[in-house]
């Protein structure tokens, strides 16, 4: 380590640690704090290689900073502030640590130089995210939860089985690019990994069926971590795949074809970013500078408007309690300021001038234009859905149309000041683009503003205007549920049930038993330590705070005391054992 | 000003007026698609920094003869955002009720 390098990644993790213990204004001040300085600290961060750690005969580095990795902390930490400004007013300590968790593990997981860090981090953010789904103490986030955890865990598998056969084909867990030539099996299962969180379809039924249950404030952590560090992970490693830019637009155009007939406002949100992650994905595969630069330059606008719009409709959800269309309606007098957020999202999504989308998203459609025509006009079919759904139906059905006698106040201030910084960004972004450009990994040769681009989009999306005005009455939400490919599993579940009664039941005592006998005796043991230590070192006061907190995480976590979660945490053990003796005896 | 701006928008008596105004809109972009043909400008307009863009690349920033077809035509984005929208409400629509749509408990 040549100079001293903070992993903005345990800012977080060890801060989340505090959160229980801190009261009143100066939790809220720590709260905001680690944030700003974990966005200082990824601001005056030099690249270089940093953290590296022998482990087990194994080369773990846990600071690989680039410009790359870099450009995506930025962002990260900017919309991490974001949201713990908006998420405030939070009573649920337990909300807090882990959307603090979840943070500090994408962070660890965008400066990992090899794979089993970056697996590490990975899995810490799937199991530190549910619990935002979990949070919001529905019988239908539960499930929905679970469901998130499995299909998490499975793809944690792929690409855990991608990262050893790769290792003993090249003998290293170095991460970093793959050449498309030569792929063998164990490229195909890291990048099944990848896709999965990337929510690429078939595989992509877990984002919109679990991101709308998750609590109003947990959903804006969700849309920005997981997809987002999945698509830095397919940057990384598979960026020039053509299978990738033919698999993006048409997730671009899946995505945005379910967003037209959703009715939940933040459903509709959800399926829009399997939409907008086609394009990303579609820029890691055609994999040529400027598309690799728009991609990029994409995620980083999108992070921040789509964070808006979640934020914006979350406004809505908590002060009406509703988050769907049919049900909405006439706000426009009591909520005119969340109004004014959300459309300024809903118009950076879409990409028009002066705004985030118009430098972002541009930069992938015109790489696809030189790239293959029908990319291109895939991704342009997917701009009038986005427009069409996102910056028409959402607000026109929740802000005007009919009056649903619904009168709710404006959103409270710290709601409304974490909509304000993030607009103000989609415009400085629309504005002063060099600001991100020189940012980006490689030098941009494109310039935004030119005629013929602003006559384009404004063309393509006026005139998608002109089509909502006249089909009006067709777009009426419809209290509807669409069925998507967790059919499979959601349906399919009855015939798995089958099996986990009968068979399986049989295992599920000796399970229960090993659980019972390991687990809880060193919970027991280790909670019994914690105690005296508290006890004798800490005043009581301290001490009550720590119990209420973990008290009211154990009412969360009691939710996932069933047999299905010691399962997973049994094999995640067997895969560790197994690792390890790999390690040991090979 | 948020709130006498989003009033007047949501007011159902101006309805009208801001329709007759985004219909103008329409026409004077399609005109300005038309005039950006027929004069061809190709140079980036007076923004700022549009000075550095590179100089032996088009703006698309590839060589000018490999250019989409639907550039050449005058407002063919007008159309194919008009039809592009149209077909997708009536196709996703289409489809929607005729499978994909299922009772809100349908899970249940």
């Amino acid at each position: 380590m040549t100079n001293l390098w903070i992993n903005p990644a345990f800012l977080f993790i060890l801060g989340s640690f505090l959160i229980p213990i801190l009261k009143g204004r100066v939790k809220h001040t720590f709260l905001l704090l680690v944030p700003a300085v974990a966005f200082l600290d990824v601001v005056l961060m030099s690249q270089g290689t940093y953290g590296a750690v022998q482990f087990l005969g194994m080369d773990l580095i846990f600071g690989k900073v680039d410009r790359l990795s870099l450009v995506f902390a930025h962002v990260f930490t900017l919309m991490a502030f974001i949201g713990v400004l908006y998420s405030l007013h939070v009573k649920d300590d337990g909300q807090h640590v882990a959307a603090y968790l979840y943070m500090g593990s994408s962070l660890g997981a965008i400066f990992a130089g090899d794979y089993v860090t970056l697996f590490l981090f990975w899995e810490i953010m799937a199991f530190s995210s549910v619990f935002l789904i979990w949070y919001r103490r529905t019988q239908k986030a539960v499930n929905a939860g679970f469901r998130y955890l499995l299909v998490h865990i499975v793809g944690g598998l792929f690409l855990f089985a991608g990262i050893l056969l790769r290792h003993g084909e090249v003998g290293s867990f170095a991460f970093g690019a793959i050449s498309p030539e030569g792929v063998t099996l164990a490229t195909y299962l890291i990048m099944i990994g990848f896709c999965l969180n990337a929510a690429v379809p078939p595989i992509h039924a877990w984002l919109p069926d679990a991101y709308p249950e998750a609590t109003v404030t947990g959903t804006i952590f969700l849309s920005v971590f997981t997809t987002k560090v999945a698509l830095y992970a397919l940057i990384r490693a598979f960026a020039g795949f053509e299978i990738l830019a033919i698999i993006g637009p048409i997730m671009a155009v899946y995505g945005v074809c379910y967003a037209v007939i959703e009715n939940d406002a933040r459903r509709i949100l959800a399926y829009h970013m399997v939409s907008q992650l086609g394009y990303m994905v579609c820029g890691v595969g055609m994999g040529t500078e400027m598309a690799i630069n728009g991609a990029i330059a994409h995620a980083y606008a999108y992070i921040i408007y789509k964070g808006l719009l979640f934020m914006g409709t979350g406004a809505v959800l908590e002060m009406t309690g509703k988050s769907k269309l049919n049900e909405l309606g006439g706000l426009y007098k009591y909520m005119p300021i969340t109004l004014l957020f959300t459309v300024t999202g809903g118009i950076s999504i879409s990409g028009f001038p002066l705004t985030s989308g118009f430098i972002g998203k541009s930069m992938t459609v015109e790489a696809a234009e030189s790239y293959k025509i029908f990319i291109f006009l895939m991704l342009m079919i997917a701009s009038i859905g986005t427009f069409l759904s996102v910056g028409l139906k959402l607000p026109y059905y929740i802000w005007f149309n009919k009056d649903s006698g619904i009168k709710p106040k404006e959103a409270p201030l710290n709601m409304k000041l974490a909509m304000g910084i993030a607009a103000f960004i989609c415009y400085f972004l629309g504005v002063y683009p060099k600001f991100l450009f020189d940012m980006l990994p490689y030098p941009v040769h494109w310039e935004p503003y030119t005629i013929s681009h602003f006559a384009e989009v404004m063309q393509l999306l006026l005139f998608t205007g002109l089509g909502f005005l006249l089909l009006l009455k067709k777009l009426t939400p419809e209290p509807t549920l669409n069925l998507d490919v967790d059919w499979f599993y959601r349906k399919g579940s009855k015939v798995f049930m089958w099996v986990a009664n009968k068979p399986i039941a049989i295992y599920e005592e000796y399970l229960g038993e090993i659980y019972n006998k390991w687990f809880t005796n060193f919970t027991l043991r280790f909670s019994n330590f914690l105690w005296r230590i508290f006890d004798v070192k800490i005043i009581d006061g301290i001490v009550n705070d720590i119990a209420g907190f973990w008290k009211d995480l154990g009412g969360v976590a009691r939710l996932s005391q069933t047999g299905l979660v010691r399962n997973y945490a049994f094999f995640m053990l067997l895969g560790g054992i197994l690792f390890i003796t790999y390690y040991l005896f090979k | 000003m948020i709130k006498k701006a989003v009033d007047y928008i949501g007011n159902p008596e101006n309805s009208g007026k801001l329709r007759r105004f985004f219909y103008i809109t329409l026409i004077v972009i399609v005109l300005l698609d038309i005039g950006e043909h027929l004069f061809h400008t190709e140079h980036p307009v007076d923004l700022p920094q549009g000075e550095h863009a590179s100089a032996n690349l088009s703006h698309k920033g590839h060589a000018a003869d490999e250019e989409f077809i639907g550039e050449e035509i005058w407002g063919f984005w007008s159309v194919y955002g008009f039809i592009g929208c149209i077909i997708m409400i009536i196709v996703c629509k289409g489809v929607g009720h005729a499978w994909l749509m299922k009772k809100e408990n349908y899970y249940d």
